[in-house]
């Protein structure tokens, strides 16, 4: 357990917040960056947003669909729902632990 | 803004940079835009170069699905290690553009003082016509102390007008250097224009130019410099005389006035360069009367 949260730590939380968002439906990049402010509270660059999409397409977590205007929509794969799916319930073990923790002291 | 995009990879750019632009249009510009676009680009910069040398390093498999955390754990150290060095060659880079840029404009300062000279060169024409005269009046005392013809000439004529006793003729002599300050017109008044007889031929040619002091230096032919004077030797004189030296269209010396003199010094001084001998100064293929500033140092060894 206190392996996976090691490895939760260095996940990089850009990155968990493009899958979450791309959780229910394709988006392109501006559709993530509104999506994941109003989610969240954290706007992120252009930048940032297109550094996270490239590491996780080249790892298959993301697949692009057909340009649209000029945009181009990403679509969470299979790989890449049970990787967010892990990646949460390991967050939510952690949350709950800690809030375990806050209850007890 | 957009331009920034250039600088990523080119296997990046090819990619994602349409749509990068695209999301750009969207989002519009701003600082906080502009510095997170950098970061990825330097990011992106240190991916490549990380995947490069991770793949020969690195006994970690190429990353798939899940298992690609483990290999980012495993890649960490070599991305910190290019981390730092891209950071470094990042901030070198910028200080040395700093710097290099520093170096470049002061390269370029050294212009304007080219083109002051040229500047300095055209007013000096006017100041020589008007203060020209009364600096010679001023200057002219040496001449006079030092030779008493020009001085028992105008001193005899005051005589009769006061027709005094010998007593008197000693405070006309005392009376006349201030005369001459005050430009008074009485019968004084000739003595600095005898002293000064080359300066009217040389202004009734046109006014003469004046040269830049090397300039006018360069002209000289020939010509002694002028020596100590044993008096001023024993009188311990040392230091600088500054002399107006004109010169006719022929190349004789026509007038030398002391601008900053040494006592016992000056009348080597005026005696020594008027027997110079210049190249006439050619100016649009005609000669030109011309005067320059030159300076003696005297130095007691």
């Amino acid at each position: 357990m206190a392996r996976d949260e090691l490895d939760l730590g260095r996940f990089s939380e850009p990155a968990l917040l493009v899958m979450v968002s791309l959780a229910d439906g394709p988006k392109h990049g501006y559709a993530m960056i509104e999506d994941i402010e109003r989610l969240y509270g954290v706007r992120l660059g252009p930048g940032t947003l297109y550094g996270v999409i490239s590491r996780l397409e080249q790892r298959g977590l993301i697949v692009p669909l057909a340009t649209q205007d000029r945009r181009r929509p990403y679509k969470l794969t299979a790989a890449g729902a049970s990787a967010v799916r892990a990646q949460l319930r390991g967050l939510r073990d952690f949350v709950a632990t800690g809030l375990a923790r806050l209850r007890t002291t | 803004m957009k331009w920034l995009l250039r600088l990523y990879p080119a296997a990046f750019r090819e990619r994602y940079g349409d749509e990068l632009a695209a999301l750009m249009d969207d989002l519009g510009g701003g600082p906080r835009v502009f510095i997170d676009i950098v970061r990825a680009i330097v990011r992106a910069h240190v991916a490549t170069i990380a995947r490069r040398y991770s793949m020969t390093t690195s006994p970690v498999s190429p990353p798939l699905g899940g298992r690609f955390m483990l290999a980012r754990v495993g890649s960490s150290r070599t991305r910190r290690v290019v981390t730092v060095g891209m950071s470094l060659a990042v901030h070198v880079g910028i200080i040395a553009a700093v710097l290099l840029g520093g170096f470049m404009r002061v390269e370029e300062l050294p212009a304007p003082p080219t083109v002051l000279t040229v500047v300095v060169a055209k007013p000096p024409p006017p100041p020589p016509a008007a203060p020209a005269l009364p600096r010679a009046a001023r200057r002219t005392p040496p001449p006079l102390h030092a030779t008493p013809p020009e001085l028992t000439v105008p001193e005899l004529a005051p005589e009769p007008k006061r027709a005094v006793s010998s007593a008197a003729t000693d405070a006309s002599e005392t009376d006349s250097p201030d005369a001459q300050d005050r430009g008074e017109p009485g019968g004084l008044g000739s003595g600095p224009g005898l002293g000064e007889p080359g300066n009217a031929p040389a202004q009734g040619a046109g006014p003469p130019k004046l040269l830049a002091p090397n300039v006018g230096e360069s002209q000289r032919l020939s010509g002694e410099m002028p020596a100590y004077t044993a008096q001023a030797r024993a009188a311990n004189i040392a230091g600088a005389v500054m002399a107006k030296v004109c010169v006719d269209t022929h190349g004789s010396v026509t007038s030398v006035a002391i601008l900053r003199g040494l006592p016992m010094l000056d009348e080597t001084v005026s005696a020594t360069v008027r027997s110079w001998r210049y190249r006439p100064f050619q100016f649009n293929g005609h000669a030109l009367p011309f005067c320059h500033v030159a300076r003696f140092e005297f130095r007691l060894r």
